[in-house]
Formats: structure tokens, sequence, C-alpha cells
């Protein structure tokens, strides 16, 4: 509006007034003109201003949050005996609470059993998730939407509240080895269909004509499920994959639950057994060793992280559609 | 290579919105059909049904005579291409083609072989190792084509697929699909709501709205006899101009008052396929003329017959180089105003510009008449009815001072100058009492229609096959008095279609069989396993709870002398005779149906109806099942 305004004034001018006062016009439109541009400048300013604060703030909190893992890790390298050291970095330092892991505990064999249970327990639930999810972003059937809600509603309460539940129900599934990897296998993938939410969002992006196109290619929905949509959903395999291997591998309730009482104490998973080394009587005795223990613990997801990452954020539909 | 027969198919959704209606056409081979129409017409839907990726609800579906209802995709041996063309995003080109052969276990020498000559026939056999991203909208668009190509289809399904590219390539890829239909000699069914698209490629032309088929016809059919109003103006650019107006008849003069003011002063033969009974002054009815049709008058008019002149005031002139689009009114004052609004398709070297009063000229003969309330065309290419002024007197209808017995069936007390309603299909030439002279012939297609002069009248009547007679030939005709409709004495045409109210049931007959019957009132009718299956295809175990109608053609009824069991009885309540045939009521308790069968009032007779011919209605939603 402002602009056509302007326009019309000008042209009026032309036709009735002399040169100068042409220019005076031009002039004033110019000032007009220059006062608008200050206005990016303070923006820019305040963009600065913002970011530096937020940088600043994100500084001090990322140095706080990395404090106690650099202390754990420069822990494990101690080599004076007890739980409590005096200094922060040790005044000796040795290899010797890594060596004593491997071949003075049990460490291995609980590394061994926790691997164990998170690759399988991680695959089945992967399978189960995709499926679900896939089946709840595609099939249409009259229990979908009830179903759906109720495992929404039921993925909201902790999991650990069911576990004198979980219990029993081993007890009855497993009567003779209940306290088993087996069993807290069964735990920890039996109930993976529950977090479908996500990937069934990710299901939903990828365009139902290529199901349809597929349908029509003759393919069932086995053979589309497999050879259409998972390698289209490259990141949400792995999404599900990272976050159904960390659970089991971090997991210390379940375990602790369900192995209570277990005298073989080579049945535990890292998390219980590393657990029992700060107790009371055994932390003087093993705390620079589970420092040690829980750097190695933490390697391989931190690797798998820093490995994965990339997927997360590659478009995975280009060229699939027009865009 | 293969032909599609659809008969009522209906799509009703679980919420009972009916995304369409009664879809019945037959495809022949290697023909091009478009469905066109405005969004949420059902077009796209109807497609998928073709296609098995929507069941259908109602109705039958046969490519090369086989019921496909129950196929699956792949097994109705069609290819679609989509939208968004669908290309697989993480295999090459290649791959993308293959995916359907490698599916159905072909070897990989016979994929290679189909893929390369289908890349050929399309021209990207260059990109076949490359992934669909790293392609172009139109070279996608083409690896879709491809895809469906390899397939060998009996039909090609192709739903919009030109709507995601620009314009330039779009005109190009039309061409390109039209080739391509040539050169695969296969049935193609395209969608598009583009109606240049649809001119342009088919064959034939489905234009729907709302569900429902409003025409089906050549493009230039479409164009040049629109059916009614939305076909009216959907096809053509500029839009077809619509006038609302009343018709007077003075004799031989025919003047359309437009209600924005001027009149279009017409001779009655140009405008004898409108029924008189919108000639009363007092019908409104709405005028439609292309812009086409319209010309810019630059010197003196002179009237060869043809033309009207009128007079217009200019808005809006678009100059495209090849031709002048002219935005007019009609009313002189109003030249914004959208009553009276005119669109000109205007010759490129004419020079007008706003505010112009200039004389126009509306074509006496291309032009178009439609019903206000029903926006139904009544200015048809074969008119439906005759609809006429007769008197009555002593039982004898007279039209055009000839004298036609009514059969003591018709009942009609004494009036003069009474609206008659005879269908056009009611007229038989050849024989009978009625004399008249054949004015003007037209062959449409198959058909043949006779203008008839009775008197001052002119009456339709149409033959199939080639033309019996000559203009001025003097022709006896006969009327199917059966048939007509006289609105004063309300005489109305027979009703050779019978309604019944009724159910599905079933009856325990032993421990694992069930007897099947269509119920209609008290009496029970063995159903054929063919109606069962369809029962049972489209309602599942909710059919004995769906109320149902039965309806019947009377000639599909035969009287029986002896009584059996599952047949329908009733008493005969009145008998019609309408001179060569006779017909009975026969009153069943619950409702009345026509037989023709010529008996005894109080008389109690067995029916038998041919159950095959039966069309069986789901009360509720309106869908016709059988």
């Amino acid at each position: 509006m402002m602009k056509k305004e302007k326009k019309i004034k000008v042209k009026s001018y032309v036709s009735t007034s002399p040169d100068a006062q042409r220019w005076a016009e031009i002039d004033k439109l110019e000032q007009s003109l220059n006062k608008k541009k200050k206005k990016p400048r303070s923006m820019k300013f305040w963009r600065i201003f913002g970011n530096t604060t937020g940088q600043i703030v994100l500084s001090i909190l990322a140095i706080i949050w990395i404090i106690p893992l650099i202390y754990l890790f420069v822990q494990s390298f101690r080599k004076e005996p007890g739980a409590w050291s005096p200094t922060f970095f040790p005044q000796t330092w040795t290899l010797d609470n890594y060596k004593r892991l491997f071949t003075e505990t049990k460490f291995l064999r609980w590394y061994g059993n926790t691997l164990l249970i998170a690759i399988i327990s991680c695959a089945i639930t992967a399978i189960f998730v995709l499926a679900v999810a896939y089946a709840f972003s595609r099939i249409r059937f009259k229990a979908r939407k009830p179903m759906m809600n109720i495992m929404l509603i039921l993925g909201m309460f902790p999991g650990f509240m069911s576990m004198s539940a979980v219990y029993f129900l081993l007890k009855i599934l497993l009567p003779n080895n209940y306290q088993s990897l087996l069993s807290l296998i069964i735990v920890y993938s039996a109930g993976a269909a529950l977090s479908y939410y996500i990937a069934k969002g990710f299901f939903d992006t990828v365009p139902k004509s290529l199901d349809e196109a597929a349908r029509i290619d003759g393919a069932s929905r086995f053979r589309t499920f497999f050879k259409i949509i998972l390698p289209l959903s490259k990141s949400i395999i792995i999404y599900t994959i990272l976050i159904s291997f960390i659970s089991p591998w971090c997991d210390y309730i379940f375990v602790s639950f369900i192995m209570s009482g277990v005298p073989d104490t080579g049945m535990y998973t890292v998390s219980l057994g590393m657990y029992k080394w700060l107790e009371r009587e055994q932390i003087q005795q093993y705390f620079t060793t589970f420092c040690a223990a829980a750097v190695i613990v933490a390697t391989p997801i931190t690797a798998l992280f820093m490995w994965l990452q990339k997927y997360y954020v590659e478009g995975v539909t280009g060229g699939a559609v027009k865009g | 290579m293969a032909s599609l027969s659809l008969k009522h198919i209906f799509k009703v959704y679980d919420g009972g919105v009916k995304a369409v209606n009664d879809f019945t056409m037959d495809i022949a081979d290697n023909e091009f059909i478009v469905f066109v129409g405005p969004s949420g017409c059902g077009k796209s839907t109807t497609l998928r049904m073709i296609a098995g990726l929507e069941d259908i609800t109602a109705g039958e579906l046969r490519i090369d005579d086989e019921i496909v209802n129950d196929y699956e995709p792949k097994d109705r041996n069609i290819a679609m291409v989509f939208q968004n063309y669908a290309l697989y995003p993480h295999m090459t080109v290649y791959e993308n083609m293959a995916f359907s052969l490698r599916t159905a276990h072909v070897p990989n020498d016979v994929i290679y072989e189909k893929v390369t000559e289908a890349a050929e026939i399309l021209g990207i056999t260059q990109y076949l190792d490359r992934k669909p991203k790293a392609l172009s909208g139109g070279q996608r668009q083409r690896v879709a084509l491809g895809r469906a190509i390899v397939r060998n289809p009996k039909v090609f399904l192709l739903d919009e697929p030109l709507s995601n590219l620009d314009a330039k390539l779009r005109t190009a890829m039309r061409a390109e699909i039209s080739r391509l239909h040539e050169r695969l000699k296969t049935t193609f069914i395209y969608v598009t709501h583009d109606q240049v698209e649809a001119m342009t490629m088919g064959t034939r032309i489905v234009v729907m709205k709302d569900g429902y088929i409003q025409q089906i016809d050549t493009p230039i059919n479409l164009y040049k006899y629109p059916d009614n109003m939305f076909v009216a103006g959907f096809i053509g650019t500029p839009q077809m101009n619509f006038f609302d107006a009343t018709i007077t008849k003075n004799g031989e003069d025919v003047v359309y008052k437009l209600d924005c003011g001027p009149s279009i002063e017409m001779k009655y033969i140009h405008t004898d396929k409108v029924p008189l009974k919108y000639m009363d002054s007092k019908t409104k009815v709405v005028f439609g003329i292309r812009p086409d049709d319209v010309r810019v008058r630059s010197n003196k008019y002179v009237d060869d017959g043809m033309w009207a002149p009128l007079q217009a005031v200019v808005s809006v002139v678009e100059v495209l180089g090849g031709e002048t689009i002219i935005y007019a009114n009609l009313n002189l004052d109003t030249p914004d105003d959208e009553v009276g609004a005119i669109i000109i398709k205007a010759d490129p070297d004419t020079f007008v510009k706003r505010g112009d009063i200039i004389d126009i000229e509306l074509s006496r003969r291309k032009f178009h008449v439609f019903d206000k309330t029903t926006e139904q065309s009544i200015r048809k290419r074969i008119p439906q009815e005759n609809i006429i002024k007769g008197n009555i007197t002593n039982n004898t209808l007279e039209i055009s001072s000839q004298e036609f017995k009514l059969p003591s069936a018709i009942k009609a007390e004494d009036v003069k100058d009474t609206e008659v309603i005879i269908p056009v299909s009611a007229i038989s030439l050849g024989n009978g009492v009625g004399k008249a002279k054949v004015e003007w012939i037209e062959q449409i297609d198959n058909i043949v229609l006779y203008f008839l002069k009775v008197g001052d009248l002119t009456i339709f009547a149409k033959e199939e096959g080639t033309p019996r007679f000559k203009i001025n030939d003097e022709v006896s005709f006969e009327i199917d008095l059966s048939q007509i409709t006289i609105t004063a004495s309300s005489v109305q045409p027979l009703n050779l279609v019978n309604r019944l109210d009724g159910v599905f049931i079933k009856e325990k007959e032993n421990k694992n069989d069930y007897n099947f019957f269509m119920k209609i009132g008290e009496h029970k009718l063995a159903p054929s396993n063919r109606i069962c299956e369809k029962l049972f295809a489209c309602k599942g175990p909710k059919i004995f709870n769906t109320d149902l109608v039965y309806e019947f053609n009377t000639k599909d009824i035969s009287v029986l002398t002896v009584k059996e069991p599952n047949k329908l009885i009733g008493k005969i309540t009145e008998v019609l005779d309408y001179g060569t045939k006779k017909y009975s009521k026969v009153d069943l308790s619950c409702g009345i149906i026509t037989v023709e069968y010529s008996g005894q009032i109080g008389e109690e007779v067995v029916l038998d109806i041919d159950v095959d011919k039966i069309t069986i209605i789901d009360k509720s939603i309106d869908i016709i099942i059988v």
C-alpha cells in the first residue's frame, strides 16, 4: 500500500513541478529508506547477543555434566586403594584396575551375559516394533484405534510397576529356571511392541502409494514390507535398535529383582554385579575397579551412537515423490 | 487388450458416505477412457476399484467377461500409474521396472529384454542405472509408465499422472501418452481433473460429479451436446455463458427473454427440440451459449437467419495473441455485474476497450437450453418426450385435429388444451391411425430421429438403424397409449416396474443346511445361487437384518396354472385394457403389482418371477446389490 501511494505522489509531482523539487522528493524517499536500513543492524545485534548467551549457558551446563564422567574415567587409573580420594586426579596412575577386572572378578562373564541378553532382546524388539508399527500404519481393521490407544496408555506406566506380576508370571512360564538369562530376555522383549509409536509416525510419512504400487506389481504384504518399506526406513530401524539395545544394557531394576537371592554370581549382568561392589563392605576394595568397569560398559554404546548418528538426520524418502 | 464392463458399481464407506453411485459403463478394447470431474467426484475411487485397491461395495466389474470383484490387483492383469509416480526410491530405474517381474519369478534374461524394450519406447535407456532421486519430473513419470509397460497389462490405469508436472512438460507428456496408447494398442483409463487433458486424449470421456456419472460421450459430443448445465460449464474454456430466461412462442416466432434485459429472437425451427411446455413465457429456463458461438460484428447487420443481434458493454479485454477474449455484459448499465456477463471469443484483430458498446451476434443454431430447476438440457440431441397440448373429448385424445381413441384403461375427463406427454419411444411409425408428414430427418449414431409434422405441431419419433422414410413422405404412426401422461386428468403411464419391500431370510433345513429365501410380505421366493453370492459378498451376515426392495419388470412375470410352493399368490383387483395389450393389477397383500394377463377381478393367480432378472436394492442406503 505504502509503495503505491508514494508512486502516485511522485507521478503527480513530475507533471506539475520543476526539477529541484523532484530531487528533493527523491532525497526524502532515500532518507526514509535509510531509516529502515538501521533496523536489520539491531536485529543482528540481538541475534549475536542471544547466541552468545545461549552458548555460554550451554557450555557451563556441559562442563557440569562432563565433570563426573571425567572423574570416573581418571579414577579408573588410580593406584591408591579406597573409595575416597583427596584429589580429583589420581596421584599415581596405573592399569592395574583393568587387569584386576579381567583376572580376579567375574566381570567378563557378566559382560558376556549382558551382551547376549541385549543383542537377542534387541533383535526381537526391533522386529516386534517395526512389524507392529507397520501394521498400525497401513492396515485398517476394526480394533486398530482402540488397540493403539490401549497400547499407548499402557506404555505410559513405568515398567517396574508390573515387577511383582512379571515375577510370578515367569514362575508360571519357566517353573524350573525362572531366574535365568532366558527369563530376562523375555522380560525385555515381550512388551517391546508398546513403543511402536515413533516407528508408526515414521511409516506414516512413507507414501502409501508405494505400498499400492508394490501391491499392483504383485508383491505380498510381507515382500512389500521387507523389499520396499524396510530399505527406506534405515534411520528408524537404527533408532529402534539403539533404543532396544540400551534398555537391557543399562537396566538394573528388573535384574536385581528377578536375580535376587541367586547364589551363582556368574548369572549376573554387569549392572547387578557392579552394584554389589558398591555395597558398604566392598566399596573400599572395589571402587577403582568399579570405575574401570563403568568405562568398559560405556564404551560400546558410545561407539555405537557415534557411528550411527548420521542416520538420525538422513532424509530417506527423497525421490519417491515429487519434492 | 481387454474390454471392461462396470455394472451398477457402488462405493459406500463405513461412515455411510457414498463415493460412487451406480457407475455403469462398457469399455471396449483399445479405448482411451478419461474420467474427469472436480475433486471429490469419485473418479479416483472408481479407478482404484478397477485396480483392486478399494473394495467394490456393490456391483459387478468384468475384465474380458470375467468377474474380477474379488481378484487381487496382480491377478486382474492391470497396471497403474500414480499421481506421485510411487517409484521405489532405493532402487535404480532398472530395478524399479523389473520389480513386478522379479516378484513373478520371471527369468533374468527375459526381465532384461523387457525392461530394455520398455526403456527404449520411452527413451530412458541412458538412465537405467540411476536412482529416481537423480531424475527430473518428466523422466520419473516415464519410469512410472515403463514400470507399467513391462507387465504387459490388459488395462492401463493412470491416476492424474500429469498433475505434478509443470505446464510445458504436461503438454509434451500428454502427446507422449497418446502416442503410447497408439503404440501399445491397449485399453487406457485415465483420471484427471483437467478438462483440456480429457478433451485432447480421450476417445470417450466420463464426466462425474458428486459420485454420479453426468455424461459419457466422445469429446466432441460432450462439447456440442452437453446433457446438463454441469457438463456444459465444465467442458470448454472459457466456460459457457449462462443466462436465466423465459421463452415465448408466438406462431412461428420464438423469443428468449433474458432476465438481464435483452431478448433473442428466433424462429420455431431453430428451437423445435425444446418442448412446448417451456414456451409459456413463465417457466424459467437457462439459456447457454459458448464463447465461440458469439461473434463481434463490425459491419451492418444482415439477417441471414443464423445469427441473432445483441449489444454488450465491454468490461475486460484479454489479448492472447491468437485470439482475444472479451468479458462483456448484456446489460449495458452494469458492465461488471455477474448477471448478464458474457464471455466472447473474438478475432485477434478485434480492438475494443473497457466501456465500449459493441454489436454482437449469437448463433441461432449452437445454443443450449436447460431447465432452471433440474439443470438438465431441454434441447437434447435426441428428445426423450414430446410435451404437447391436446384436447380430450369423449375419451378421445385429439392432437392437432387427429383423433386417438383412448382405451378403456384410461379414464380421462373432457378437457381442452391440456398438457400431454408422449415419450419419443412410445411412437411407432409405419402403421396406425395417426397421419403425419416427415419434416426433417437426423441420423445420430445408430438412431434415426424423425421430425413429424402433425398439423402445426412437431412430434419426434426415433428408430434404430437407417432411415426408412424420406423427407416430405406421408407416414402413419401409432402411439403406445399406455405410456402417455395427461396432466389435467392425472393419467399416468402404466408402471411396468414393480417395487416391493422385503427381506432376506434363512431357514434351518437340518443340522448344517440352511435354505435361503427372499421374503416379500408373507410370500417366499427361492433365490438363485448368483443372488445369494452377491448378497453375501456385499453385506455379509448383516444381510438378514437389512431392509431390501425387490424390483422386477412386468415382462419377467408369468402366470402359472397350478399352485406351486415358493411363488407369489395374489388376487386380481383391476383389469386394464390398453387395446392391444391387457394388464392385471394383482394384490399380494403387501403391495400391488402389474402383470401382463387378462383375468377376472377377484381371480386368484399364482405368479412366477424370473429370479435372475430381479433387482435387489438396499433400502437404507439406496444401492443396487443385485
